[in-house]
């Protein structure tokens, strides 16, 4: 036994330490192997960390806009029904308090008669009453054929209808085919015009209508009407009555339209006739011209056009209030640098917002925002501390990531906005409260003396530290709820953080705004 | 060890660099020994030890672009993991005060004793010490550091980095006398 002298102690220990090799072992790897995905991102856990917000926010838009769709078909259906409601109404008004005036002697019955011919089914019918009625006896062709002139006069008012509805849009279009023009015509046919036309409108559905020789005497008084209201392929319509319907044994049983020209030209009216022919007339001027809206005074077509269609609608928007109150939640990456290059991989930020109106178009803005800003700084751009200067080696560049609670005051001006979208400005300022701080400090390689490899930390608040400005566009989509998205920047004007550096910060907001309503 | 330096380590540098798991296990696989070497000396436990050798590749994997291909790499690999297992002690031990060595008598060891001890079991004396011993012992015997540097790492003075080293030195020469006697008493059984 001898005593160990310092030489061979350290000799001994450093042989061993050469000369140890640890034998690898496979769960050490999986463990590194764990921790490196992680940091890259690819476990299910670490990649939820890094995406969670922008899956958040995919969600809230896709909530948004599946809300908004909802929420405009139910209201396009209500305004289809008020303007439904609203256009029978105004017509059903108009002419009921036209009628009383232009009410006629034959009104009831026309009416009731009309009721029967108003569909195709019953238009046979009352077909086969007028074939009766007009063998029968002349007065009961007057009498019938009033019934069909009041048919007829219905049938055009029913186009004239259909003409006058087409102009302003299709949907009034379509709610007129769909409702008024069954209860308009009931309406109108109490309202007068007693001898016109026979029951040609008839034939033009191809329901089949003929004529007898008494028809024809009659003929000469209808053909201007007949003119006016020529079907759009009048062949066809009667051809199809008289090939296919007309009676065998019918003596009447040749077209119509080459009666009707044959009458016109040739056949001598009797006293009767020529009346009737006279009364025709002078009501022809007031009831026939169906093409001018103007000519049927008791339908007064201008009154009953656009103005209830879109009435209710505009009534409901532009009675709602410009709220005074909103809160916003927004999340936005956070890009940021010093001296507005190095730009690293973004952090994120999140931030819950209020914002008040104190005019019609400007808000103030506050809140808190939390960001992770992660960035580079190169060697001159970090205050190296002073307490730290018995290391005379100095990092050629800092790693930073800090977590900073960030309290905004900002005002907001609408730029330009309308019902459903708006675009706006914003400026303010904010202080910056570092909650957290790690540096890591790298060195270039072989420098000895390093003393710090990194630091961790909070150094507190910094008032007013950056100036904010802002533009963005807001898309609402429900009342109360709407979607922003808003470009921004955080200008420093002091110094920030253990490394005194000038922070600058960009990044893009999008954020999903709420109004709530207050109830007075 | 083989020459790290070589095309292999580079195909492997570059595979890491791209983020490569399997050229990320071949690197760790080869330079494992190697670096737990280093880290157990620095800890307390193996367990330790694996801690700060995979936070140091986990470092050596995320800086890898700042290594200069045409230093060693080893060497850097080595301070890296010192480095770490400074950061660690920082950490986790800043705060421990240091013990005193008790004034030891002059102690006398069997070298032929000494020489029968396998590389593990004079590491692991090492890790017996306290941690300012221990770093202070390895920085300075181990991995050649001047009182300066470690002065500087551990933020103390030049004189308790050499005072620590003393002390060092003489925990472990108590402990290797231990081991004399103990084998003795053993032997004469």
């Amino acid at each position: 036994m001898k005593e160990f002298p310092d030489d061979e102690l350290d000799k001994l220990f450093r042989k061993s330490a050469e000369e140890l090799d640890s034998n690898f072992d496979p769960q050490d790897w999986n463990t590194l192997k764990n921790m490196l995905d992680e940091k890259d991102g690819r476990t299910p856990a670490a990649w939820f960390k890094k995406w969670w917000p922008v899956g958040i926010l995919a969600l809230l838009m896709l909530g948004g806009l599946t809300t908004y769709f909802l929420a405009n078909k139910e209201e396009k259906n209500v305004v289809k029904k008020e303007n439904q409601y609203a256009l029978a109404e105004k017509a059903g008004n108009k002419i009921s308090n036209e009628k009383p005036a232009n009410e006629n002697i034959s009104s009831k019955k026309a009416e009731s008669d009309f009721t029967e011919s108003g569909s195709n089914k019953d238009a046979s019918g009352t077909e086969e009453k007028s074939g009766r009625a007009v063998s029968d006896s002349e007065n009961r062709i007057t009498t019938n054929s009033d019934k069909n002139s009041e048919i007829v006069k219905a049938e055009k008012l029913k186009e004239s209808d259909e003409e006058l509805f087409e102009i302003p849009a299709k949907r009034k279009k379509n709610i007129l085919k769909s409702e008024n023009r069954k209860t308009l015509p009931r309406r109108w046919s109490k309202t007068g015009g007693v001898y016109l036309a026979p029951n040609h409108s008839i034939g033009r559905r191809g329901d089949g209508a003929s004529l007898s020789d008494l028809d024809l005497k009659i003929e000469g008084f209808l053909k201007p009407d007949f003119e006016k209201t020529k079907p759009e392929k009048p062949d066809q319509g009667i051809s199809n009555l008289t090939d296919s319907e007309k009676p065998k044994d019918s003596k009447n049983n040749f077209p119509i339209v080459d009666k009707v020209t044959e009458q016109v030209k040739n056949t001598a009216v009797s006293n009767e006739l020529s009346r009737l022919n006279i009364s025709a007339s002078e009501l022809k001027s007031r009831s026939l011209v169906w093409k001018k809206l103007n000519s049927l005074p008791e339908v007064e077509v201008k009154e009953a056009d656009v103005p209830p269609i879109s009435e209710p609608v505009k009534a409901v928007s532009e009675k709602d209030p410009t709220p005074k109150f909103a809160v916003r939640f927004g999340y936005s990456p956070d890009i940021s640098s010093v001296g507005l290059k190095n730009f690293t991989k973004p952090g994120t930020a999140v931030s819950l917002l209020i914002e008040y109106a104190v005019l019609p178009k400007l808000y103030i803005q506050t809140g808190v925002a939390r960001s992770s800003k992660v960035y580079k700084a190169e060697g001159g751009e970090y205050a190296w501390p002073s307490s730290w200067n018995d290391q005379t080696a100095r990092p050629y560049s800092t790693d930073a990531t800090c977590k900073v609670i960030e309290i905004p005051l900002n005002l907001r001006y609408d730029i330009s906005s309308n019902e459903r979208s708006r675009w706006f400005a914003e400026a303010g300022a904010s202080s910056y409260y570092m909650q957290n701080e790690k540096y890591n400090y790298n060195y270039k390689p072989h420098t000895y003396g390093v003393k710090w490899n990194d630091w961790d930390g909070s150094t507190g608040w910094y008032l007013l530290s950056h100036i904010n400005a802002s533009a963005g566009y807001e898309y609402r989509f429900s009342k109360k709820l709407s979607l922003l998205a808003e470009p921004y920047v955080r200008i420093p004007v002091k110094k920030v953080g253990f490394g005194k550096v000038d922070l600058f910060t960009t990044g893009i907001w999008f954020s999903i705004r709420y109004t709530p309503v207050f109830k007075k | 060890m083989p020459e790290y330096n070589s095309a292999v380590l580079h195909e492997l540098l570059d595979g890491c660099l791209k983020k490569n798991r399997r050229s990320q296990e071949l690197l760790y696989k080869q330079f494992y020994g190697y670096a737990m070497s280093i880290c157990l000396r620095y800890t307390r436990s193996r367990e330790e030890a694996k801690e700060i050798l995979n936070d140091g590749f986990l470092k050596i994997f995320t800086k890898l672009e700042s290594f200069d291909q045409s230093r060693s790499f080893k060497n850097w690999l080595g301070r890296i993991m010192i480095n770490t297992a400074l950061d660690h002690y920082r950490h986790e031990i800043r705060h421990e005060v240091l013990d005193d060595v008790e004034a030891a008598d002059q102690v006398f060891v069997d070298e032929t004793v000494i020489t029968k001890m396998a590389h593990e079991e004079i590491i692991s004396l090492i890790q017996e010490l306290t941690p300012a011993y221990r770093l202070v012992f390895s920085l300075a015997v181990i991995d050649g550091y001047t009182h300066e540097e470690i002065a500087e790492q551990l933020n103390i003075s030049v004189g308790a980095s050499k005072s620590n080293l003393s002390r060092a030195r003489e925990k472990l020469r108590m402990m290797l006398s231990k081991i004399n006697i103990d084998n003795y008493e053993r032997v004469s059984r």
